[in-house]
């Protein structure tokens, strides 16, 4: 057998005039590919911190009309995440998806690679889990394993995706080690003093100083975040924590 | 000619979402390696310029979602391909999608060799505009086919990959594709003769 031909060559005149005239799909841009990347990047980290639905809602208003993908985003909790460093291994770095048209995107570099931690695993309770997902204890790197600087800065993006990384390991921590997770959490202040996950990163806080019985500290922290986060979409989340409600 | 779908997947499609066995991969690095593919499939499957973001967002969501379901059964491209066309479906069922024509989708020239002449552009507009309202008419299985081989010239082999299907059930598919896009194409033109169509 073989390949059929196609109309657009071999047609009908009226089909053939349609179907040259006919756009090809087109390729991402790279800067379509980089801002899609930073909002799957905000998403997941808004759901590293137990409040996906919560902060995909701060990316529908940037995005939009987006009021569905709340309701999805809602109901999503898997731990999947991996550091963005871990990412694009080179296997499978391209997909088919280009075929027929040019990428722009085929040039751009990969990222560094480095091995993603495993699952975590599923929540320990329902009342919990909106906020916590127990991961398994092989997911947790040591707290004191030093966080690598990066020798460039970072484009926002890059450092967006490093963010979330870095605060989903924070969140995987919270199950097995809090004292960890809590450690992340002021690796991620110190390496991203003005990064935008720091209300995330806070949260995760307020959850380990929670899970560490320090409350009264987790009362006062929360208390000084409540300021910050006043009529905004973490608040309820806040008070949660600051009550001492799972 | 092979007939496995596989054989002609690019490395990428074909490896296993998870190395080893023991990692999963991330839905930032499905992003990282498939965006494109994603991004061309849902504008094969019918979605307007003006909610691609919002569709490869939530395909994302879904992969996230469903990403522990994967086994590396298939290729990614063809798990992908198929969350594609479930959100897709659902767009289109919206029946805001049915109603509205922004202004914004309207077929715009990109791609075609400029010209100083009004009346071949026209030319061109009127029969994307033609193109667009058959194919939205069409099933989205039967019109992601005739897109990927009649416009975007993909080969058999490559189509088969992505719906992981083998060379003669494409070919299966593009048969019954054709045959509705031409008659969809008559209905419209009668339509048109008709004035029922503006």
């Amino acid at each position: 057998m073989s390949e059929p031909t196609r109309l657009r060559d071999e047609g009908p005149d009226p089909l053939r005039a349609l179907l040259r005239n006919a756009p090809r799909t087109r390729s991402m841009s790279v800067d379509e590919h980089a801002r899609t990347r930073a909002r799957v990047g905000r998403f997941a980290a808004s759901l590293a911190v137990g409040a996906g639905s919560l902060a995909w809602f701060q990316g529908a208003a940037i995005g939009a009309g987006l009021g569905l993908l709340a309701v999805g985003a809602a109901e999503e909790l898997p731990a999947l995440l991996s550091p963005p460093s871990s990412i694009a291994p080179a296997a499978i770095r391209s997909s088919p998806g280009g075929l027929g048209s040019k990428s722009p995107l085929s040039a751009r570099p990969a990222p560094a690679v480095s091995p993603p931690p495993p699952p975590a695993e599923p929540p320990s309770s329902p009342a919990s889990s909106a906020a916590i997902e127990p991961p398994s204890p092989r997911s947790v790197r040591p707290a004191a394993e030093p966080v690598p600087k990066a020798a460039e800065p970072l484009s926002e993006t890059d450092s967006l995706a490093q963010e979330a990384a870095l605060l989903e390991r924070a969140r995987a921590a919270l199950g097995p080690t809090p004292a960890a997770a809590l450690e992340l959490t002021e690796v991620h202040a110190s390496r991203f003093p003005r990064g935008k996950l720091g209300m995330e990163r806070e949260l995760v806080a307020l959850e380990a100083l929670r899970r560490l019985g320090r409350a009264e500290e987790a009362r006062t922290r929360g208390e000084a975040l409540l300021a910050r986060a006043k009529g905004g979409l973490y608040e309820a989340r806040i008070r949660q924590l600051v009550s001492g409600a799972p | 000619m092979t007939s496995d779908p596989a054989a002609n997947a690019l490395p990428a499609a074909r490896a296993p979402l998870r190395e080893g066995g023991a990692r999963p991969l991330s839905v930032l690095a499905v992003h990282e390696a498939h965006a494109d593919f994603v991004w061309c499939s849902l504008q094969r499957l019918g979605v307007r310029r003006s909610d691609l973001d919002d569709l490869f967002q939530e395909v994302f969501i879904v992969v996230h979602k469903r990403l522990h379901t994967f086994d590396g059964s298939s290729l990614v491209t063809t798990w992908l391909f198929g969350i594609c066309l479930r959100v897709a479906a659902a767009h289109r069922r919206r029946a805001w999608f049915r109603r509205e024509t922004p202004t914004a989708d309207l077929p715009d020239l990109d791609g075609t060799p400029p010209s100083d002449r009004p009346d071949e552009l026209y030319a061109v507009r009127q029969a994307r505009a033609t193109l667009e309202r058959v194919l939205d008419t069409m099933d989205l299985e039967k019109r992601a086919v005739f897109v990927m081989f009649e416009i975007d010239e993909l080969s058999s082999e490559a189509i088969a990959a992505i719906l992981g299907v083998p060379v003669g059930t494409v070919w299966s598919r593009l048969s019954g594709a054709r045959k509705q896009f031409q008659a969809k194409l008559s209905r419209l033109q009668r339509a048109e003769e008709k004035g029922v169509v503006s």
